[in-house]
């Protein structure tokens, strides 16, 4: 084990370190400093948007996190409770990862092409006669981010609910049922409790790109769409304020952990609720 | 399988709904991108005009994506060698010593699963320049390799985890070396996983962005090329490219449709 923690010392702690350190220097001119200064953390809380920016991608994610787990529920529990060929499972399972493995800039590419005023979507819709103008809110628009990104997140959390619903006893269930529970009730009380492990390893999985994603708020988003990931490479790489940059890196990411508590902690008290009837067992 | 009642089937139909409409989400959009890329019309947009090869005829006679592609193919086979080599024995010694502090050295191994990809690129790009390592084709290999390497890890690990170690055991009581036991005992039942992690390393290389946009300078990835050519509109050159990217993408997961095929089987039904 030791090469790989070696690296990780190395490739993965300092890096994580230095976001840390540099973001209490300061620039001098067009060179970086080292020292000791609150100026770029005062900067994010005061100056403009930065903290609503950070406070909108935050909940823009935990948005995406929920829809991927309403989605994907009830397809994780068809796959592993109703089909009986594993082979047909993992390929099944392979073709919805598709869009993970071609990565952000095709998938976006993608998007942009369908969205569009003479996209495929309102031209079919045109067709048919459903609309008579083309829809101008689908793209450049937080309907077509929301979109994109759950498109981009939704197999982690498929991933982590079948794993997890496969470790649930099926013979659980058809206790719960020769007790006389109804389908819905030996969902509520036996499946749903036990796949609680998987719905947050998989919100956790979902939620890191949603909220760092840059290339979907940037291109389809429109210019209301930015996002603090778009906020953060700007003051890399256009005003090239590397300390100012690395105190919003800090703030997103301390932010991102409060939220992705939070949305934990809902999933669990929504999870008791419905197995108990009441918020706490 | 579960008794049922009638109302239950209507139900199951639902559900069944749900994943068709799932499958179907997932590839749409990455089929409609490869039939425009045929679109004889020079627009990412209807109408649908006739067939044409000739986008690919482009894409194929272009120097930029020669070059781009030449890159990104050397970062991603060097990533996918170093994440392969790291992960895999990162798992192997995961599996094998069972105790409190190397599990907990496992979670860390598994960490930059969940750190964004953004941050672990402006971090890396701090730390190169920092220590005066020039930003190159070499410092997007290790930034890429820090942050894809749990792949590999997750992948042989599931693959290890009903793996009989007394089949090392005996091979080192017959006179096999500890490289021997490992080649002949443990490697052919982790083959496919290792081969699978190779892949999904090298296709996230492949189609990383934004740390090859970070630690790198002086060149273009293929990801990169596209981002800055869809600036100006998405030419059907750009999408021909991206079909060649959702064909290898394919490829690779068919590939590692097996792993997940052991990984699916294993867990079904416990207990029974």
């Amino acid at each position: 084990m030791a090469p790989w923690s070696l690296w990780q010392l190395i490739f993965f702690a300092l890096p994580l370190g230095f976001i840390f350190v540099v973001s209490f220097w300061h620039m001098d001119g067009s060179t970086l400093q080292p020292g000791f200064t609150l100026d770029n953390y005062r900067g994010v809380f005061t100056g403009g948007d930065q903290l609503s920016l950070v406070l909108r991608t935050c909940l823009t994610a935990v948005l995406v996190v929920a829809i991927a787990a309403v989605v994907c529920y009830p397809v994780a529990y068809y796959l592993v409770f109703r089909m009986r060929s594993s082979g047909m499972v993992a390929t099944l399972l392979t073709l919805i990862a598709l869009p993970f493995l071609v990565g952000p800039v095709v998938r976006t590419v993608a998007w942009k092409g369908i969205l569009g005023l003479d996209g495929i979507v309102n031209g079919l819709l045109g067709t048919v006669g459903l609309i008579g103008e083309p829809l101008e809110w689908l793209l450049f628009s937080r309907f077509a981010v929301v979109l994109a990104l759950v498109y981009n997140t939704y197999p982690f959390m498929l991933f982590a609910l079948v794993l997890s619903l496969q470790t649930v006893d099926a013979r659980l269930i058809a206790a719960a049922r020769d007790l006389g529970s109804g389908a819905m009730a030996a969902f509520r009380r036996v499946v749903l409790p036990l796949s609680v492990p998987g719905l947050l390893v998989g919100s956790l999985l979902s939620f890191v790109p949603a909220v760092s994603a840059s290339l979907e708020p940037e291109l389809l988003g429109g210019p209301g769409g930015r996002s603090s990931a778009n906020a953060i490479t700007d003051k890399f790489l256009v005003a090239v304020d590397w300390p100012a940059g690395a105190a919003l890196t800090v703030c997103f990411t301390a932010a991102a952990v409060i939220a992705c508590l939070l949305f934990g902690a809902l999933v669990i008290t929504l999870s008791r609720v419905a197995a108990t009837g009441r918020g706490r067992s | 399988m579960i008794p049922r009642q009638r109302g239950e089937l209507v139900g199951d139909r639902l559900l069944a709904a749900m994943l068709a409409l799932a499958v179907f989400f997932s590839l749409a959009p990455l089929v409609i991108l490869a039939l425009f890329s045929f679109n004889d019309f020079p627009y990412y947009s209807l109408p649908l005009k006739g067939i044409t090869t000739s986008w690919y005829g482009d894409l194929f006679s272009d120097r930029q994506i020669a070059r781009g592609l030449g890159n990104s193919l050397q970062i991603g086979i060097m990533v996918a060698i170093v994440a392969t080599l790291l992960g895999t024995s990162f798992a192997i010694g995961g599996a094998r010593l069972q105790n409190r502090s190397t599990r907990a050295l496992f979670a860390v191994g598994l960490l930059p699963l969940v750190t964004p990809a953004l941050v672990l690129a402006i971090g890396s790009q701090i730390l190169f320049v920092q220590i005066g390592l020039p930003l190159s084709k070499a410092t997007v290999i290790l930034a890429q390799a820090t942050a894809f390497t749990p792949f590999v890890v997750l992948l042989v690990a599931a693959r290890l985890a009903n793996f009989q170690w007394s089949l090392v055991h005996a091979a080192r009581d017959l006179g096999a070396g500890p490289w021997a036991a490992f080649r002949t005992a443990m490697l052919p039942a982790i083959r496919p996983a290792i081969i699978s992690g190779f892949l999904v390393a090298f296709l996230m290389s492949f189609s990383d962005f934004i740390i090859g946009f970070f630690t790198g300078r002086g060149f273009f990835t293929l990801p990169a090329l596209i981002y800055s050519m869809q600036r100006v509109g998405i030419s059907p050159m750009l999408l021909a490219c991206a079909t060649v990217i959702v064909v290898a993408a394919l490829i690779g997961a068919v590939t590692a449709r097996g792993v997940l095929v052991s990984i699916t089987q294993r867990r079904r039904n416990p207990g029974a």
